[in-house]
C-alpha cells in the first residue's frame, strides 16, 4: 500500500492535471475561437468599408462571394480543426463524393469580370488574409501541424530569402495547410453553410 | 411527367452499403471523436484513482484519511491553486464584458450596415458573438 506522502501527491498531481485539461480544452479552445472570429470580423468588415466608399459594387459577385465565405468561416469556426478537417476529407471519399471546388470556380469566374486590375488585386488580398486566418486556426490548434510548420519555414526562407521574415510567418501556415489538406474544399464548405 | 423523369435519372445513384456505413461512421466521429477520446481518459483516471482508494478501504476512515492528506499539503501547492483559481475568475469575469459589450455594439451596426447595403448578410452568431445552438 502506497504511504499518505505519495497518495497526497498523487492527489495533488491530480487536481493539476484536472485544472490544467480543463484550461487547455475549454479556456484555451474558447479563446483561439475568439481571436479566430475577432480576425476574421475585422477582415469582413474592411471589405464592407472597402465596397461602401465605392471601389466595388454590393452587388459584385466576387464581393458576395467573398462574404458568404467570411460569414460560413465565422459561424462555423468551431469546426475548423485538424481532427475534423482530415474526417471530412476521408468521409469525403468514402461517401464516393467528388472534391466540390464549386465555390473556388465561382470565385475565380467572378474575379475575371472585375475589369479595374486594382481592385481585382485588392478582392485578392481580402481572400488571401481571410484564408491566412484559417490556415492559423487550424496549424496552430494541432501539434502535428505546427511542427510542420516548422518544417516549411526553411523552404519558404529558400524560396523568399532571409529580408522577407515577416511574410514567411504570414505565409508559412497558408503554404503549409495547403500541402497537406485541399483548401478549396475547405472554402466550399464554409460557403455552403 | 417527362420533367418528373428526367429529374429522377439527373439524381445521383444510391451509395453501396458500404460507403452508407462508413460515411456514416465517419460522420459520427467527427462530430463527437474528441469527446469519446476526452471521457475515456477522464474514466480511466476515476478508475484508477477509484483503485487506489479502494486499496484503503476498511484500513483507515474517509476522515482520517482526509485530515492525514490535508496534513501533507504544502504551501506553495495551495498557492499555486489559488493563484490559478483567481486568474481564471479574473479570465471568465472579463469574457463576459466582452460579451456584453458585443451584444451591446452589433444590433446598431447591422442596423447601419443595413442601412448602406440592403442585401448585406450575416455570419448568424449569436448576439453575443457566439455559436447558435443549432449549430453546435
Amino acid at each position: 500500500m502506497i504511504g499518505i506522502g505519495a497518495l497526497t501527491l498523487a492527489v495533488q498531481v491530480g487536481i493539476c492535471v484536472v485544472v490544467f485539461s480543463f484550461v487547455l480544452l475549454k479556456f484555451l479552445a474558447d479563446l483561439r475561437l475568439d481571436e479566430f472570429r475577432q480576425q476574421m470580423f475585422i477582415v469582413r468588415d474592411e471589405l464592407f468599408d472597402y465596397a461602401a466608399t465605392g471601389n466595388v459594387s454590393f452587388d459584385e459577385g466576387s464581393y458576395r462571394l467573398l462574404r458568404k465565405s467570411m460569414n460560413g468561416f465565422i459561424r462555423y469556426g468551431h469546426q475548423l480543426t485538424f481532427f475534423r478537417l482530415c474526417v471530412t476529407m476521408i468521409e469525403l471519399k468514402i461517401h464516393g463524393k467528388t472534391s466540390e471546388s464549386k465555390w473556388t470556380e465561382d470565385w475565380l469566374q467572378s474575379l475575371q469580370k472585375v475589369r479595374d486590375d486594382e481592385v481585382r488585386t485588392a478582392l485578392e488580398q481580402f481572400h488571401e488574409r481571410a484564408m491566412t486566418c484559417v490556415a492559423e486556426r487550424v496549424i496552430f490548434g494541432s501539434p502535428v501541424l505546427i511542427s510542420l510548420v516548422l518544417c516549411s519555414v526553411p523552404i519558404l526562407v529558400a524560396r523568399l530569402g532571409w529580408q522577407n521574415l515577416k511574410q514567411i510567418r504570414i505565409k508559412a501556415p497558408f503554404f503549409t495547410l495547403s500541402h497537406v489538406l485541399d483548401t478549396r474544399i475547405i472554402e466550399n464548405e464554409a460557403a455552403a453553410a | 411527367m417527362s420533367k418528373k423523369t428526367a429529374t429522377k435519372s439527373e439524381r445521383r445513384p444510391e451509395p453501396s452499403s458500404f460507403r452508407w456505413f462508413f460515411g456514416h461512421v465517419f460522420s459520427l466521429l467527427r462530430r463527437h471523436g474528441a469527446n469519446v477520446v476526452m471521457w475515456s481518459v477522464l474514466g480511466w483516471t476515476a478508475h484508477e484513482v477509484a483503485l487506489v482508494f479502494i486499496a484503503y478501504a476498511g484500513k483507515a476512515s474517509v476522515a482520517d484519511l482526509t485530515l492525514r492528506i490535508l496534513a501533507n499539503v504544502s504551501v506553495v501547492w495551495s498557492l499555486s491553486l489559488t493563484l490559478s483559481g483567481v486568474s481564471v475568475s479574473l479570465y471568465v469575469r472579463e469574457r463576459r464584458l466582452h460579451r456584453k459589450t458585443r451584444e451591446r455594439l452589433t444590433a446598431r451596426i447591422t442596423e447601419l450596415e443595413i442601412k448602406i447595403d440592403p442585401k448585406r448578410t450575416s455570419s448568424l452568431l449569436t448576439s453575443q458573438g457566439t455559436t447558435r445552438k443549432g449549430d453546435e
